[in-house]
């Protein structure tokens, strides 16, 4: 047998023992399965920016035609259900026991001014110890409340088409154009950052993981002791969790097609290509946490250091484009954050390899710059 | 049960944790990253974002109009482009945000009264970012429409028209800044780490080194052993705690609005359950890799649903549900509504309902799960 052959061999054998081992580990293996079930389905269902039937609470102090066609106006959207209240004293009870966020006040002189052609002003007291509903709450009822006059019902209508009729003078109307994502759907947005984040989390964390435990219980040594080469007993480990990964990512792509009729805009075959690079730098950044890692306890704590602000900062779940010029510089150190732009870019904008070389080569750059840390630690330790 | 021996156990984990120094610092690192990212880095609000400007009609009311834009939304100086292609290009490669699109018949049309719309590309790879972008810009535009533009002589067809506006009042966060709700629900995330993985993982440590037969050789009881283990975790938690809250206070001036000292009841209770949740998961693991897993899977909803980072309420039966049983839920809660609203023992007693609720049973079957499988 060559040399590569020989080597090839010893590594099939390797893959075949941690496979043995993976399938006799039910418990384990019922976790890495679910977790990116579980991940997918809340975050899919979870994360979401619209609302219906949220509690509001009005006090209408005027109860005349008017005000009631206003609040029909209003409940007719969905977006909004009316809990009426007597006095104004309730409002800050109503606060308290969360029986609403928001609160509309309505003065008493409503339809006197309607009629006399004043301006009228209605009071919105928002909960904003929760800053994202309050600014969508605020949003929708100022778009409501300033087409009430014009008598224009405004019908439960797709974001996108929410054009209010102007008043019949000289206004300027913005007209919403939606790219990429015309049904400005939460779930598109956050399919793609969760493919990264579940190939971070089944990279770094449980190669990290597996890894030192295999230190811990000794077996390493004696995988040492055997003809097998280092490099062999690390390639050995850390394939069968990239292979896992990669089934995971094909789960999910299929998941978000059946489950959610999501399908990438772009190339599914490109996606696939791009991923087993960030891939592969998530299993040298969890061997290099490993080779540093004194205990298992240790190497959680360490993969959840390096986890955590790359998701912060990497755009996944808080977008990059809002935030200050140093955090924004800080993102593009993270691997996820390319990533990411390739899945968003694939999923979304249906760009191609012609648009995305760019970050592909970054990712490249990383992979170059972890395995070669990884590596050089790992020969450190002997 | 007896205080002495529950003390004596956590003594003795007291010195095995004094011991594991990278532990310890790495748990006491998160409060910092969190006061960092969260108070500084993460935002809705739309001051840094880049935008474009195509603008068609180079007339003094079209710059007026931008200008105006700029300073009512606070956002940065447009970049100036001249086609529709650079806009869309903006989005696409660069990953902008929005971009605004002045037609040539812009001044045309406003002053013979009527209206002239202008378009807003937005990039819908950026959803919520890119809506926000886009109600401030709207909400700008009317305001320049009623401000800006130029009396006629047929100026009374505006005044009688009347306006149905909207005076809004923030309550418990009058600035509106997001730091406010996150930073005030972050204990809840960090102790959920720190308690959920920590306990469960030190109890199957000790399981698997054989130290945990000899501690069931002595008169202990298991429920004295299993809260012996967890108390100086919640010690640890406590410093946690108090390093997040100092420096929230500090660095951005988050004052706890209601009793500190209920909120610290709070998260005592909130500790020992999330502790007992995590020994009851535990209980099933094997070995430490397994616990660790195990804890995961039940920590990540626990900080996704849990009303920590977005809102709970539109959420459908079935989270909805999964989010009830989660201690998390009740402890975010409760501290968002004692540290912005000032809410006192009433409001959050459901919340302490739940959480002792939680603790007991969990313990109970955590003893019960161990006790049976020790045969």
């Amino acid at each position: 047998m060559t040399r590569l052959g020989a080597k090839l061999s010893r590594l099939r054998t390797l893959l075949w023992r941690e496979f043995i081992e993976l399938r006799r580990d039910q418990f384990t293996l019922r976790i890495l399965v679910l977790i990116p079930v579980l991940q997918l389905t809340l975050m899919a269902y979870a994360i979401t920016t619209d609302f219906d039937h949220l509690p509001l609470c009005v006090l209408d102090r005027a109860r005349t035609r008017e005000t009631r066609q206003l609040l029909s106006d209003i409940a007719a959207t969905g977006y909004f259900s009316i809990r009426p209240l007597t006095e104004a004293d309730e409002v800050s009870l109503s606060f308290g026991r969360e029986r609403c966020r928001a609160a509309l006040l309505i003065p008493p002189d409503f339809s006197e001014l309607i009629t006399n052609h004043k301006e009228v002003r209605l009071g919105l007291l928002l909960d904003a110890s929760d800053t994202t509903l309050a600014t969508s709450t605020e949003g929708f009822l100022t778009a409501i409340v300033r087409t009430f006059y014009t008598h224009t019902r405004l019908e439960r209508t797709p974001l996108t088409d929410r054009n209010l009729r102007p008043e019949a003078v000289g206004v300027v109307t913005p007209v919403r154009r939606v790219l990429f994502n015309p049904t400005l759907s939460g779930t598109a947005y956050t399919l793609p950052g969760l493919l990264g984040m579940i190939c971070l989390f089944l990279t770094v964390f449980i190669t990290a993981i597996a890894l030192v435990r295999e230190r811990e219980t000794g077996t390493l040594e004696q995988l040492l002791v055997t003809p097998v080469t280092s490099t062999e007993v690390v390639l050995g480990k850390i394939l069968p969790f990239g292979i896992v990964a990669m089934g995971a990512v094909i789960f999910c792509i299929g998941a978000g097609w059946l489950l959610f009729d999501l399908v990438p805009v772009g190339s599914t075959l490109l996606l696939l290509a791009v991923t087993p690079i960030f891939l592969l730098i998530g299993l040298a950044q969890g061997l290099l946490i490993s080779s540093l890692a004194r205990s298992s306890v240790d190497a959680v704590e360490r993969s959840v250091l390096t986890m955590v602000p790359q998701m912060m900062l990497s755009d996944f779940l808080f977008p990059l484009a809002l935030m200050s010029q140093p955090f924004r510089t800080l993102g593009e150190i993270f691997p996820l954050t390319h990533y990411l732009r390739v899945t968003r870019g694939i999923y979304l904008k249906g760009q191609g390899f012609v648009e995305l070389w760019p970050e592909i080569a970054v990712l490249f750059f990383f992979l170059v710059l972890f395995v070669t840390l990884a590596s050089r630690t790992i020969k450190k330790q002997g | 049960m007896r205080l002495r021996n529950i003390l004596a156990v956590t003594r003795k984990e007291t010195r095995v944790m004094r011991h594991d120094h990278g532990l310890v610092a790495a748990i006491l690192i998160q409060p910092i990253l969190y006061l960092v990212l969260f108070g500084m880095a993460i935002t809705n609000e739309v001051t840094n974002a880049e935008w474009v400007v195509y603008d068609q009609s180079h007339t003094d009311l079209s710059r007026r109009l931008v200008s105006d834009l700029t300073s009512l939304t606070a956002l940065q100086e447009p970049q100036f482009v001249n086609s529709e292609d650079e806009v869309i290009d903006f989005l696409r490669r660069h990953n902008g945000l929005a971009g605004v699109i002045i037609p040539w018949n812009f001044d045309e049309k406003l002053m013979r009264g009527q209206e002239s719309p202008i378009q807003m590309l937005l990039n819908g790879a950026q959803t919520s970012s890119a809506l926000r972008l886009a109600n401030y810009i709207s909400q700008a535009a009317a305001t320049f429409s009623l401000t800006q533009l130029p009396t006629r002589d047929r100026s009374e067809q505006r005044v009688t028209l009347p306006r149905v506006s909207l005076e809004k009042r923030y309550w418990y966060n009058p600035g509106l800044q997001d730091r406010f709700g996150l930073l005030s629900t972050m204990p809840a995330n960090l102790l959920t780490q720190v308690c959920l993985m920590l306990a469960s993982v030190s109890l199957v440590l000790e399981r698997e080194r054989g130290t945990f037969e000899q501690l069931l050789a002595t008169p202990l009881s298991l429920s004295e052993i299993m809260l012996g283990k967890i108390l100086p975790y919640v010690g640890v938690g406590f410093i946690a705690l108090g390093m997040l809250m100092t420096g929230s206070y500090l660095f951005y001036g988050i004052v706890v609005k209601g009793s500190l000292l209920l909120l610290l009841a709070v998260a005592l209770v909130f500790m020992l359950a999330t502790m007992a949740f995590g020994i009851f998961f535990s209980s099933w693991a094997q070995n430490v890799q397994q616990a660790i897993f195990l804890g995961f899977f039940v920590m990540f909803p626990s900080i996704i649903i849990t009303g920590i980072l977005v809102p709970t309420d539109n959420y459908p039966a079935f989270v909805s549900f999964l989010s009830h049983c989660l201690p998390a839920r009740y402890f975010a809660h409760a501290l968002r509504a004692i540290t912005l609203k000032g809410a006192g023992l009433a409001e959050v007693s459901t919340d302490l309902l739940f959480l002792t609720g939680f603790f007991v049973v969990s313990l109970a079957a955590a003893v019960r799960v161990t006790k049976a499988k020790l045969g």
